[in-house]
């Protein structure tokens, strides 16, 4: 197919992807059962740790591909780190959202200032912070070397994020599944494990959709200014709709 | 500048354009905001967070220090509330065998119910002799249980 | 708490994500679109 970033892998993973987030949502809001304490409140437990985790795997990934675009300049790993930056923060929004509704049941506040919810919120500041380095208007070599030293702060702030409710008193909970013996219900916990696969699916497939994009925008202002002048032209005139090629 | 494109030959110095000039200055705005919340959370860091809440006994202990001082209290909510005429309902926390007397105005969590753990906001009163509250929050632990429709809830008489 | 203020919340949670994932395929869709138009073909082989 013309004018498309997919493949035949990624129609294969999106489809795997579809399909997960069809079953994901079957369990969540049918065949899993409520919670003993949160009644129904538990469902967005199958959102909010699975993006959460995600998150985070996504910005080791744009950390690791800072240190190689750093060392190597390797463009391949600096459009890697960029693209995870972008899913990774998508998700790390899904997890603040859903931990401020399911918040709201729980505990009665959406947001309180505990270690946990503070140093999420910061990590999700630093990774827009991340994206805006991302659309300076200069030099790509530039840019991306920029972003790149950027982009390795999202490494100890996620473990910071990450080790928050072990380290610090929250009021957040600890976590389940790491534990030996989870106390978790025997379907409770296959639907969070099953909710993990898919959002990993779900990562993966975007993953290679903005890697793509991402490679084409680079080709675009390799052609030139004059180029990149035109897109944003029909940018402005069509609203990113459909317009004849020239 | 060394914008080099390996494919195209349209390589002329090119005059700056509005365009950029104005998306730099968004964008710089942008990092502006940005830069100020990092400032912000840094500080509710190593303010709020680093120190969430006293348990009720650490609480007690250090009455005198905390005077009149606004902090957080930890403690599983025993016992019943009374309602009082003034609207506030009291009611007793309890943490590592100290028992602690709150005032609380203010809305009550639904999950606020006997036996959970809770972390409240206010100060002791001008005696020291109670807590006042006026933000409960219902401290969640990190087990699920299914809850079976034959099954008595634990925490109903 | 009412169990359908539970489920109104349980709802919208899931509904916020999922519109901000089909906002970002979208999106992405369409900027490739306008991206191919500018990039010759033998530059955007996929497989």
């Amino acid at each position: 197919m013309t004018g498309t970033t997919s493949s035949r892998g990624t129609r294969v993973l999106g489809a795997l992807t579809l399909a997960g987030m069809a079953a994901l949502l079957l369990f969540a809001l049918v065949l899993s059962p409520q919670d003993e304490v949160q009644g129904e409140a538990v469902r967005m437990l199958y959102v909010h740790v699975p993006t959460a985790i995600v998150a985070f795997t996504a910005f080791f990934v744009t950390v690791a591909g800072s240190i190689v675009y750093l060392w190597k300049r390797s463009e391949w790993w600096d459009i890697t780190a960029h693209a995870s930056a972008e899913i990774g923060a998508v998700l790390l929004g899904a997890t603040l959202v859903s931990g401020m509704l399911w918040g709201r049941v729980s505990w009665g506040v959406y947001w309180t200032w505990d270690a946990r919810l503070t140093t999420t919120a910061l990590l999700f500041v630093f990774v827009l912070g991340y994206l805006a380095v991302r659309r300076l208007p200069m030099e790509r070599d530039r840019r991306s070397r920029l972003a790149a030293v950027v982009g390795l702060l999202l490494g100890p702030t996620t473990i910071v994020c990450h080790y928050a409710t072990t380290w610090w008193r929250t009021l957040h909970q600890g976590p389940t599944i790491t534990r030996l013996n989870p106390e978790i219900d025997g379907i409770m916990l296959f639907t969070l494990m099953l909710g993990m696969v898919v959002f990993a699916l779900l990562y993966a497939w975007l993953l290679i959709h903005r890697f793509r994009v991402l490679w084409l925008e680079h080709r675009v202002e390799d052609l030139g200014l004059d180029a990149a002048l035109a897109e944003r032209r029909s940018e402005a005139e069509d609203g990113g709709t459909l317009v004849p090629s020239p | 500048m060394d914008v080099t494109p390996r494919t195209a030959p349209t390589l002329e110095p090119v005059a700056p354009r509005p365009a950029r000039g104005k998306r730099g200055l968004v964008i710089g705005l942008v990092l502006v905001v940005l830069l100020g919340a990092t400032g912000f959370l840094l500080i509710k860091v190593v303010g709020d967070a680093s120190l969430y809440y006293y348990n009720a006994d650490e609480a007690v202990a250090k009455k005198a220090q905390l005077g009149d001082h606004r902090f957080r209290i930890q403690g599983t909510y025993v016992g019943t509330s009374t309602d009082e005429p003034d609207g506030s309902i009291e009611f007793h926390i309890a943490f590592n065998g100290t028992r602690v007397a709150v005032d609380h105005s203010g809305s009550e969590p639904a999950l606020f119910k006997p036996g959970v753990p809770v972390v409240l906001e206010g100060r002791w009163s001008d005696r020291g002799t109670t807590f006042l509250s006026d933000r409960i929050e219902v401290k969640h632990g990190e087990d699920y249980r299914a809850k079976h429709p034959d099954r008595v809830p634990s925490d109903q008489p | 708490m009412t169990t359908s203020f539970q489920w109104q919340l349980v709802l919208l949670c899931w509904a916020l994500v999922l519109a901000a994932i089909a906002v970002l395929v979208v999106r992405s869709v369409q900027r490739a679109r306008r991206l191919s138009r500018q990039v010759p073909e033998e530059q955007r082989r996929w497989m």
